[in-house]
C-alpha cells in the first residue's frame, strides 16, 4: 500500500501542497483529481523522489521511501505530465537507456522493447530521433519506459494527452487489467469521463488539500450528484463557467481596446 | 515597422545560441560575462599598445614592421573573435525551421523577418567589434602615428614577366629596374655613399656592373657565403680522401678538445647541412660592440665552447642555422692539414680559382679598395675580423672574384659536384646541398650573407648555365634588399617575373589630423576585417544551403562549421606574425599567404592611414569584401523563397537510418547506459561537437606545429623525423591531444542536452556514489581520449622502436587518466544532465590548471624522452604516476556524492511578495 501522511510542499512560504493525506491500495485504480495548480502533479513528483516533500512522510508497504529510495525507485513506474525526452535519441535507444539504468537483462530489455513498440505501433519510427516524434508517439514512449520492468507503484499523471483514439482505449483498459494484477496505481487526468470509467476510487484535490477521498459511487450517493463531472465542479472550481465563457467571448470581439467593466475571469 | 523592430530584438538575443551555452540562465548575466571576456581580451592589446609606444629611437624601417606586426595582430584576432561568433550563430542568421514554426501562423510579412534577421546580424557583429576595440581603438591609433615617419618601402610586388635579355642588353633592364631605388633617397641611399656591385655570368659571358658609390673591382666582406667556401673546403678534402664527410669533428681538432662522448657524435657533415644541433653563436662569445673592427674570439675559445658544449649528437638533429658549426668546420680542417683557414682558402680555392681579390685579412694592399658599410642607424661600418669564427662569414671578395667561384660551379670538378649534391632538407621548398641552399621551385643554388653594414647574394643557375652576384653595402637589417636585388637578378636571367625593386614613401602622419585618419583607418579596417570573415563564413553556408538539396546540407552543415572552426585556430596561430619583406613579398605574390585575409586587410589599414605601401593587398580585400557580400546578399535572399519552402514540405518525421546505430557495452548496465547516452549526445549534438571542435583544433594546431614548424621543433630541440623516431616534439605532441581530448569531453559533458528530460535519471534507480562515479569515468574515457590514445598507439608502434613505443605508450596512459581522473574531481554528475553558465563552476580553473600543464610539459617532456631510453627509471616513473593517480583516485571515491547532482531547471516557484503596510503584513 502507498500511503501519504500530512504531506505538505511549500515554494518559497507558499504552500502549494497542504496536508495531503491518502492511500493507495494494490489492486485499485485511484483517480487523482484537481485543477490546474492544485498540486497534483507536484504531489506525483513527491512519491516519483523528483522533490523532496517540505514536510509529511510518503510510505510504501509501511515504509518511508525515502528510507531506500533507490529501492523504490526500482519498483515505481511514473509518467511524467509533460512528455519530455531527450530528443537526440531514438525510441529504441531512449527505451534501452531506461532499461540499462533499471539494470533489465538486455536479452529481456530487448524482447521488451521490441514488443513494446510493436504493440504501440512504433516499430516504423524506431530508429527516428524522438525530436520527430508527435506529442501522442512522445507519450507512447513514456508509457513504455514506464511500464517496461513490470513496477508495483504505477504514476500516471496525464498519461492519455495526445494519444489517439485507439491508444487510449487500449491503455484504458491496461489500466485495468494492470490493477487486477495487483498494481498499486495513482492515476491522474481532466478527462473526468475517463476517470470515471476507470478509477476505482477518487481524490478529489482543491488549493493543494484533499476535498475529497471516496469510491465514486460513494461520492454520488453522498453528495446527490449523478457524474464525476458534476461532483468535480461542486468541489473544485470556483469560477461560474458560463460567465467566464461569456466574458472570454466578450472581450476578444472588442476593438478599441476601451474595456468598462472587466470580465469576470 | 513595429513587426521589424520586435522581431530585431528576439533575433539579436538568438544570434548565438544562448540556450546551448545556458539554458534557463539569466541571459543579460551570460551576456555581460561574454562582454566581460571580450573586454579583457581587448585590456591585453592595450597592454600591448603601451609595449610597442614605450620603445624609443628605433630606426624607422624596424618601427614600421613593429608597426604592421601591431596591426596584423589586432586584424587577426578581431577576424577571430567574429569567425567565431560566425561559428557559434551557425543556424541564427539564415531562417530556420523554428522561424518557420513560430512565425509562420503569424502576418508577419517574411520581408520583415529578413530585415530584422539582417538588422541583428549587423548588430552583433558591431558589438563584438566594439567591446573588443572600445579602448584600443583610442589608444593604438596615437600608438600607431606617434611611430609612423616618412619613409621609402619597397612595393615588393612582382613587376611582369619580360624575355631573358642579352648579357650586353641586360645594363639598361638593371638601370631601369634600379632607377627607383637609385634616385636621392630611393632605398639604396645612394645620397649617402650607398654602393652596389652586380656581377652576372652566362653561358660563358661575364659582366660586372657598379652603381652609387661602388665600383666594379670593390671589395666586400660576404659575410655568410663565406660558408660555401668553407664547405667546397670539405668537398676537396673529402674527394681526395684527406678526411670524409662522415669523420666525427672530435677527430679533426688537437686531442683532448672535447671528449669522446658515449652515443652518436657530430660530423663534419652534420656541420655542413646545419645539423649538428650547435647553437647559431658560441655561448662564451662576448661582443661589445658589433660597429668595432674585430671580435676578440680566438681559436683557443672556440675549442673551449666545443669541448664544454660537447660533440654528442641526440637522434636526427633538425636544420639549425650555425655558425659556431661553420667556424669548427672551418678550423679543424685547417687543424687537419696544419695550417691557418686563411692558407688553407688560399690552397684550395682562391688561388686554383685565380681569385686574387679574396681572402680574410684587411691589409694595406686591400684597404684602399674596401667600401664603408651603411648602418641602418646612421653612420658607417668597417668590416668585422670574425677571428675565429672567420670560416662562417670573414671572407671578403669583390664581384669579379666571386664570378670565378660562380663559373667554376657552373663547370664544376669533382668536389664542387660533390658539394652541389643535395643531402637534407632545410625549409618547405629547400634543400641543403655543402654550404649551398637549394630552391626546388627556381632549380638554383644560393648563400646570402649580411653583416653590420653589409649585404652579399651569390646563386647560380647549373641547368642553364648562369649564375650571378650581388654586393652592397647596406645592411642587413634593412629589410633584406640583397637577398631581394638577388631574387631579381635571378628572375631577369631566367625570364620570369621579378620582384619590383621600386618603392613607395610613406608619407609623413601630418598632426591631429593624421591621429583622426589612423583613427578611422583603425576602425574601419576592423569593422570590415570582422565583417569580412564572418560573412565569408554566411557565404559559405549560404552557397552550401543553395547548392545542396536539404537533407545533404543538415549533414553536411556540422561538417563545414568544425572545419571551418579548425581553418580559423589553425589559421590564426600558424601564419607568421612579424610581417617582414620575405612575408610580405609571400603575401603579396604567392603561397598560402596570398590567400591570408589578414594580411589583406593590413593593406587596407596602410591604403585607409594614407600609405601607398601594400596597395594590391587593400585591393584584394575590397574585392573579397564585396565578393563574400554579394553571395551573402544572393544566398540569404534565396534562402526566403527557397530554403524555407524547402523546410516547410520537409515531412515531419525523417525516417531513421535502418542500421541499427549500435555501441559497445562499457561493463556494467548503469556504465553503459551513461557511457552510450554520453557518446550519442556528443555525436549528434550539434553545440557538443562544436566544443569538443574547438579543443580538438587547438590539438590539432599543436600537432601541426609540431610537425610543421621549424621554430618549435628548433625550440623543442627535435629533428626531422618528428614521427619515427623517439623525440621530444612528439611526447610532447601526444601528451597534449590525449590532454586535451579529456579536456574537450569534460568541457562538452558539463553542457545539458535537454534539462527537462532528466527527470528519467532522477525518476530511475541510478544509485549514486561510487557506482555512478564509475559510470561517469568509462564515459569520460570513451568521449575521446581512449580513440586518441589508440591513434598514437597504431603510429608509435609501427614507427617507433618497439620499447620506446611501450614505454611511452604506458607513460601517455597514465598522464591521459591523472588528466581523466583530476577532471573528475567534485564531478558528481551525469555528463549532459547539468545546466551550464560560462564563468560558473571550474570550468576556467580546470582550462588554466591545463595550460599550465601545457607550458610545463616543454620541460617535463625531456625527461619523459629520458625515461624511454631508461627502463629502470621508466618504471619507477610509471609506479610514481600510479600512485598519484591511486590518490586522486581514492579522493574521487572518497568524495563521491550519495546522490547524483542534478542541477536541474529551477522549480517554477511563488514568490512571496512579503508586502507590508506600516509594518503590518498584509492579509
Amino acid at each position: 500500500m502507498l500511503e501519504l501522511r500530512e504531506v505538505r510542499k511549500h515554494f518559497a512560504g507558499i504552500p502549494a501542497v497542504d496536508r495531503v493525506t491518502f492511500n493507495v491500495h494494490p489492486g485499485e485504480v485511484t483517480g487523482y483529481l484537481g485543477p490546474n495548480g492544485s498540486g497534483k502533479s507536484t504531489t506525483m513528483k513527491m512519491i516519483a523522489g523528483l522533490m523532496e516533500p517540505t514536510d509529511g512522510e510518503i510510505l510504501y508497504r509501511g515504509q518511508p521511501v525515502r528510507s531506500d529510495l533507490i529501492g523504490f525507485k526500482r519498483v515505481l513506474g511514473y509518467v511524467p505530465e509533460e512528455a519530455h525526452l531527450y530528443p537526440h535519441l531514438s525510441g529504441h535507444e531512449y527505451l534501452t537507456l531506461v532499461s540499462q539504468l533499471r539494470e533489465i537483462p538486455a536479452k529481456v530489455a530487448g524482447e521488451k522493447i521490441d514488443g513494446l513498440l510493436r504493440l504501440l505501433s512504433l516499430t516504423g519510427d524506431r530508429h527516428s530521433p524522438i525530436s520527430n516524434y508527435s506529442k501522442g508517439m512522445r507519450q507512447k514512449i513514456l508509457l513504455a519506459a514506464a511500464l517496461m520492468h513490470d513496477p508495483e507503484v504505477i504514476l500516471l499523471d496525464e498519461p492519455f494527452s495526445g494519444l489517439d483514439a485507439a491508444t487510449a482505449l487500449i491503455l484504458r483498459s491496461l489500466i485495468q487489467e494492470l490493477a487486477r494484477r495487483g498494481k498499486v496505481i495513482l492515476f491522474s487526468s481532466h478527462e473526468l469521463e475517463t476517470v470515471e470509467r476507470v478509477s476505482t476510487r477518487v481524490i478529489i484535490l482543491h488549493r493543494g488539500k484533499v476535498a475529497a477521498d471516496d469510491s465514486i459511487a460513494s461520492l454520488r450517493n453522498l453528495m446527490a450528484l449523478p457524474t464525476l463531472e458534476e461532483i468535480f465542479v461542486q468541489l473544485a472550481v470556483e469560477e461560474d463557467m458560463a460567465a467566464v465563457s461569456r466574458g472570454i467571448a466578450e472581450l476578444i470581439r472588442r476593438q478599441d481596446g476601451s474595456l468598462e467593466q472587466g470580465p469576470a475571469v | 515597422m513595429n513587426s521589424i523592430r520586435v522581431l530585431y530584438r528576439h533575433f539579436l538575443f538568438r544570434i548565438v545560441d544562448l540556450d546551448a551555452l545556458a539554458p534557463l540562465a539569466d541571459t543579460h548575466k551570460l551576456l555581460g560575462r561574454v562582454a566581460f571576456v571580450l573586454v579583457m581580451l581587448s585590456l591585453t592589446f592595450v597592454v600591448q599598445a603601451f609595449t610597442l609606444g614605450s620603445i624609443s629611437n628605433l630606426p624607422a624601417q624596424v618601427g614600421l614592421v613593429l608597426a604592421w606586426a601591431g596591426e596584423h595582430f589586432l586584424i587577426a584576432t578581431t577576424m577571430l573573435v567574429t569567425g567565431i561568433l560566425a561559428v557559434l550563430s551557425w543556424d541564427s542568421t539564415f531562417p530556420t525551421k523554428r522561424d518557420l514554426d513560430v512565425l509562420g501562423p503569424l502576418p508577419v510579412l517574411p520581408s520583415a523577418i529578413f530585415a530584422a534577421k539582417a538588422a541583428a546580424v549587423g548588430s552583433a557583429l558591431g558589438l563584438v567589434i566594439l567591446l573588443l576595440h572600445a579602448i584600443p581603438g583610442l589608444i593604438w591609433p596615437a600608438v600607431l602615428h606617434s611611430m609612423s615617419k616618412e619613409q621609402p618601402v619597397l612595393a615588393l610586388t612582382y613587376g611582369p614577366r619580360i624575355p631573358v635579355p642579352d648579357i650586353d642588353r641586360l645594363k639598361p633592364v638593371l638601370d631601369r629596374s634600379l632607377a627607383d631605388a637609385l634616385r636621392p633617397g630611393g632605398a639604396l641611399g645612394t645620397e649617402s655613399n650607398g654602393g652596389l656591385v652586380i656581377g652576372v655570368a652566362d653561358r660563358g659571358q661575364r659582366r660586372v656592373f657598379a652603381y652609387g658609390s661602388a665600383k666594379p673591382e670593390t671589395i666586400f666582406p660576404i659575410a655568410s657565403v663565406s660558408k660555401t667556401f668553407t664547405a667546397l673546403m670539405l668537398a676537396r678534402m673529402a674527394t681526395d680522401r684527406r678526411t670524409s664527410l662522415n669523420e666525427p669533428l672530435r677527430a679533426l681538432l688537437p686531442p683532448g678538445t672535447v671528449a669522446r662522448p658515449g652515443g652518436a657524435e657530430i660530423t663534419l657533415l652534420d656541420l655542413a647541412l646545419h645539423r649538428s644541433g650547435l647553437p647559431a653563436m658560441p655561448d662564451n662569445l662576448k661582443i661589445a660592440s658589433r660597429d668595432g673592427p674585430a671580435i676578440d674570439y680566438g681559436i683557443g675559445k672556440l675549442f673551449s665552447f666545443i669541448g664544454g658544449h660537447g660533440v654528442s649528437k641526440r637522434g636526427t638533429p633538425a636544420f639549425d642555422y650555425s655558425n659556431v658549426g661553420y667556424a669548427l668546420l672551418g678550423q679543424a680542417l685547417a687543424q687537419r692539414q696544419g695550417v691557418s683557414y686563411e692558407e688553407l682558402l688560399r690552397r684550395e680555392i682562391t688561388d686554383p680559382l685565380g681569385m686574387r681579390d679574396t681572402g680574410v685579412a684587411v691589409n694595406d694592399s686591400n684597404r684602399e679598395r674596401i667600401i664603408p658599410g651603411r648602418r641602418l642607424r646612421g653612420g658607417t661600418a668597417k668590416p668585422v675580423a670574425l677571428d675565429s669564427l672567420t670560416p662562417a662569414g670573414g671572407i671578403l671578395s669583390t664581384a669579379g672574384d666571386l664570378l670565378n667561384y660562380i663559373e667554376a660551379q657552373l663547370k664544376p670538378d669533382a668536389a664542387i659536384a660533390l658539394s652541389h649534391r643535395l643531402r637534407a632538407d632545410m625549409a618547405p621548398g629547400y634543400k641543403m646541398g655543402l654550404g649551398w641552399i637549394h630552391s626546388s621551385a627556381h632549380g638554383v643554388y644560393w648563400h646570402n650573407g649580411g653583416l653590420p653594414g653589409y649585404s652579399s647574394y651569390v646563386f647560380f643557375h647549373p641547368g642553364r648555365g648562369f649564375g650571378g652576384v650581388v654586393l652592397l653595402n647596406q645592411g642587413p637589417e634593412f629589410g633584406t634588399l640583397g637577398d631581394l636585388l638577388g631574387d631579381h637578378l635571378r628572375a631577369r636571367l631566367a625570364g620570369e617575373p621579378a620582384v619590383s625593386l621600386d618603392s613607395v614613401t610613406i608619407p609623413a602622419p601630418g598632426g591631429f589630423t593624421g591621429v583622426l585618419r589612423y583613427a578611422a583607418a583603425y576602425w574601419i579596417t576592423m569593422i570590415c576585417g570582422g565583417a569580412f570573415v564572418f560573412f565569408a563564413i554566411l557565404a559559405v553556408q549560404g552557397l552550401a544551403m543553395q547548392l545542396l538539396p536539404w537533407p545533404w546540407f543538415l549533414k553536411a552543415s556540422s561538417v563545414m562549421q568544425l572545419t571551418i572552426l579548425c581553418i580559423l585556430l589553425g589559421g590564426s596561430l600558424l601564419q607568421p606574425a612579424l610581417p617582414g619583406p620575405h612575408v610580405l613579398v609571400r603575401a603579396l605574390n604567392e603561397g598560402p599567404l596570398y590567400w591570408s585575409p589578414s594580411y589583406w586587410f593590413l593593406g587596407v589599414f596602410q591604403q585607409l592611414a594614407g600609405s601607398p605601401a601594400l596597395a594590391p593587398l587593400a585591393w584584394r580585400a575590397w574585392t573579397a569584401l564585396a565578393a563574400v557580400l554579394l553571395i551573402v546578399a544572393v544566398s540569404y535572399l534565396l534562402s526566403y523563397w527557397r530554403t524555407l519552402r524547402k523546410m516547410a514540405e520537409a515531412p515531419d518525421i525523417v525516417p531513421g537510418g535502418k542500421r541499427r546505430h549500435w555501441l559497445p557495452r562499457f561493463g556494467s548496465p548503469l556504465a553503459t547506459a551513461v557511457a552510450q547516452f554520453s557518446i550519442r549526445t556528443l555525436m549528434r549534438s550539434r553545440q557538443h561537437r562544436l566544443i569538443l571542435a574547438f579543443y580538438w583544433g587547438i590539438a590539432f594546431t599543436i600537432v601541426l606545429l609540431v610537425t610543421k614548424s621549424p621554430a618549435i621543433q628548433k625550440r623543442l630541440g627535435a629533428g626531422d623525423n618528428v614521427w619515427t623516431e623517439p623525440n621530444v616534439a612528439a611526447i610532447l605532441a601526444s601528451v597534449l591531444v590525449c590532454w586535451f581530448a579529456v579536456l574537450g569531453a569534460r568541457m562538452a559533458a558539463v553542457l545539458p542536452i535537454a534539462l527537462p528530460a532528466n527527470w528519467i535519471f532522477r525518476a530511475s534507480p541510478v544509485p549514486g556514489g561510487v557506482r555512478t562515479l564509475a559510470a561517469v569515468r568509462r564515459a569520460l574515457y570513451a568521449m575521446g581520449p581512449v580513440q586518441v590514445w589508440l591513434v598514437f598507439a597504431l603510429l608509435f608502434l609501427s614507427t617507433w622502436p618497439w620499447r620506446a613505443a611501450a614505454g611511452h605508450l604506458v607513460l601517455l596512459a597514465l598522464l591521459t587518466a591523472l588528466a581523466a581522473e583530476v577532471s573528475l574531481l567534485k564531478f558528481g554528475k551525469i555528463p549532459f544532465t547539468c545546466s551550464y553558465l560560462p564563468g560558473e563552476g571550474r570550468s576556467p580553473l580546470v582550462f588554466f590548471v591545463y595550460l599550465f600543464g601545457m607550458l610545463y610539459q616543454t620541460q617535463v617532456s625531456a625527461l619523459h624522452l629520458w625515461l624511454l631510453e631508461n627502463p629502470v627509471w621508466l618504471a619507477v616513473a610509471a609506479g610514481v604516476l600510479l600512485m598519484v593517480i591511486a590518490g586522486v583516485y581514492w579522493w574521487n571515491r572518497r568524495k563521491a556524492e550519495v546522490n547524483v547532482e542534478f542541477e536541474d531547471e529551477p522549480q517554477r516557484t511563488i514568490v512571496a511578495l512579503d508586502l507590508s503596510r506600516d509594518g503590518t503584513p498584509l492579509r
